[in-house]
């Protein structure tokens, strides 16, 4: 905070992006309370299925405000949470 | 023709061609061919005898065609389970057909083991890999290295090829038993108006556990042309990649599928020019679709078609007729007779409502070890040595034999493309504590179908939520099977006899 000391938020960090979709997923998609690791398949699992997947994408570009190109919509980019945060990120100004 | 020597003959017209594309590996015919015949020597070794059922717990691979393949050249009949079905559903399948092998895999092996326990007589349980086995399990990959000739059959096309498990009104599966001959005569036809030559390169998304799916494999192993395997649709980009990197010719999807195809904002600039066709089925198109399918695939010619398991494909729309009857499915495949008919069987003029009834090589045997059920699907036809099927779905037909789809005819929901029987729901939300009272319903929607919804009452002083009930459904049902709203209300309407009224009384 204080090495650049600009006013408003801090960017949003990879964890905090991974944080807030693990618990769209808890409360969406798991209903048992269980709920998911940082590096677990969401759609090997069988957490996420198709239709899930696709409100979990509608979900990202309301929450961040940001659209997805039709090349981004690719397995490697949405796996688990942790490579959402990732990808997410870089869809976000610095 | 038995449905095996597809592989057969095409192996001998074009050994080296490639046949599956499933994942990274790619297998050409005479290695199909090879790897069948290889199986199906180890199965009737393993005790597989012939009509012995062989079940396939496992999501779309190489191991999942292979096991259809080597069942049949083997004799046996074989059994695709959806890979989503839970342990309960599973076992009653594998106790009802009597399954003598279950081929799984390591992921799917808890929930396989779940289901072994209901069973009375357990299935061999058969395991991809050769590195882990554990115990009490045979390896695919040794089934396969196993040296020896396939066994001489003297089947004909008249013995049973697989069983296919539907949801019955009554909320237990039915199995849809199909001989060799009715898929053979779904294949020809559907070769016939989709023009399936060996040029033809086809995308299969669709599960193998379905009729749907299924032919996705056998119109072009029947043609000498190339099947290309995915586990489903998540994402719409690989779905692009895999079409462009295959020179895919034909893609068979349902309403669900072309949803998540249409997120994709550019697919007309996409260069994928390969596609010659794209045909939907399992539900009907929603009208909005149709233009936005066009623009998107320029190239492809759209059929839209109607089918139920219980003779696999009824209806085809020539895509030429598509903007003149948009609302239509279409007219009978070749080799298939179909009418509109009243409570009695009477056939109807153009334009009523009635039942539409089927004729021809390509319906059922009838369910397993049910002959009541069969007895209700499966009527006496004009002459003694014939049958004809309901369909349980009510239609409208024109002068010209066009099809418009009206109802269901009984308590059935269809979602997705699945049938759910609403008594199913009902028992799975009945067993959480505080339900008083419940009833579910199907209710329009553009893209299921029809969506799920279940309307609960709860006992005094009982506290649940919407995802409470959707989480218990998920615990005990196949996915498609859950609600997709959940509304908690005072009373449910009953009729005089006190008995909660059905969704028909109801629902406009």
């Amino acid at each position: 905070m204080h090495e650049h000391g600009t006013a408003g938020a801090s960017p949003v960090t990879e964890q905090q992006i991974a944080a807030t979709v693990g618990e769209f997923v808890r409360r969406n998609f798991l209903f048992d309370g269980r709920s998911v690791g940082p590096d677990e398949s969401l759609t090997q699992s069988g957490v996420v299925d198709s239709t899930g997947i696709l409100e979990l994408i509608e979900f990202l570009e309301a929450t961040y405000r940001i659209k997805f190109g039709d090349a981004d919509l690719v397995a490697d980019n949405f796996d688990s949470l942790s490579t959402i945060g990732r990808f997410v990120r870089t869809k976000l100004p610095a | 023709m038995l449905l095996h020597e597809y592989l057969r003959r095409s192996s001998r017209q074009r050994p080296a061609k490639v046949a599956l594309v499933a994942g990274q590996s790619r297998i050409t015919y005479a290695q199909l061919a090879r790897d069948t015949d290889a199986l199906s020597g180890s199965l009737v070794r393993a005790g597989v005898q012939r009509g012995d059922r062989v079940a396939i717990y496992l999501e779309n691979t190489s191991e999942t065609v292979l096991g259809v393949f080597g069942t049949l050249a083997a004799g046996g009949v074989f059994v695709v389970v959806n890979p989503a079905t839970q342990p309960d559903r599973l076992g009653f399948v594998l106790e009802n057909c009597g399954a003598r092998i279950l081929v799984t895999s390591h992921e799917k092996l808890p929930a396989a083991r779940q289901a072994l326990t209901l069973c009375t007589a357990p299935p061999a349980l058969v395991l991809p890999g050769t590195g882990d086995t554990p115990a009490g399990a045979v390896s695919f990959t040794n089934l396969l290295a196993a040296p020896g000739d396939p066994p001489r059959l003297t089947s004909t096309d008249v013995d049973l090829a697989g069983i296919i498990y539907t949801s019955g009104s009554t909320g237990k599966p039915k199995g849809v038993c199909l001989s060799h001959g009715n898929i053979h005569a779904v294949v020809e036809g559907v070769t016939e108006y989709l023009e399936h030559t060996e040029r033809d390169v086809v995308l299969c998304v669709l599960p193998l556990s379905s009729s749907y799916g299924l032919l996705q494999l056998f119109v072009p192993f029947s043609t000498g042309g190339t099947v290309v395997l995915e586990k489903g649709v998540m994402f719409p980009y690989e779905v692009v990649r895999r079409i462009r990197d295959e020179g895919v010719t034909g893609f068979a999807g349902a309403p669900t599928v072309f949803a998540i195809l249409l997120r994709l904002e550019g697919l007309e600039n996409e260069g994928l020019s390969s596609l010659r066709y794209i045909t939907n089925a399992a539900a009907a198109m929603p009208a909005s679709f149709v233009p936005r399918i066009r623009k998107a695939f320029p190239s492809a010619r759209l059929f839209l078609m109607h089918g139920l398991t219980e003779c696999l494909r009824t209806t085809y729309l020539p895509p030429e007729d598509l903007d003149t009857r948009p609302t239509s499915v279409g007219r009978g495949m070749p080799n298939v007779e179909l009418w509109v008919a009243d409570n009695d069987g009477r056939p109807l003029g153009p334009g009523k409502v009635g039942e539409m009834m089927v004729r021809g090589p390509n319906i059922m045997q009838g369910y397993w070890n049910d002959p009541e059920a069969t007895a209700r699907m499966i009527l006496p036809g004009r002459h003694p040595w014939e049958k004809v099927l309901r369909t349980g779905d009510l239609f409208t037909m024109d002068e010209d034999g066009y099809f418009t789809f009206v109802a269901r005819s009984d308590e059935l929901i269809k979602s997705r493309g699945e049938k759910v029987s609403p008594i199913e729901v009902e028992n799975a939300i009945y067993t959480l504590e505080g339900v008083a009272e419940v009833r579910v319903v199907g209710v329009p929607d553009a893209v299921l179908g029809q969506a799920i919804r279940a309307e609960v009452v709860l006992k005094p002083g009982m506290a649940l939520d919407e995802a409470a009930v959707k989480g218990h459904c998920k615990r005990l049902l196949e996915d498609f099977k859950v609600p997709q709203t959940v509304v908690f209300v005072e009373s449910l309407p009953k009729t005089a006899g006190g008995k909660i009224k059905r969704s028909k009384d109801t629902i406009a």
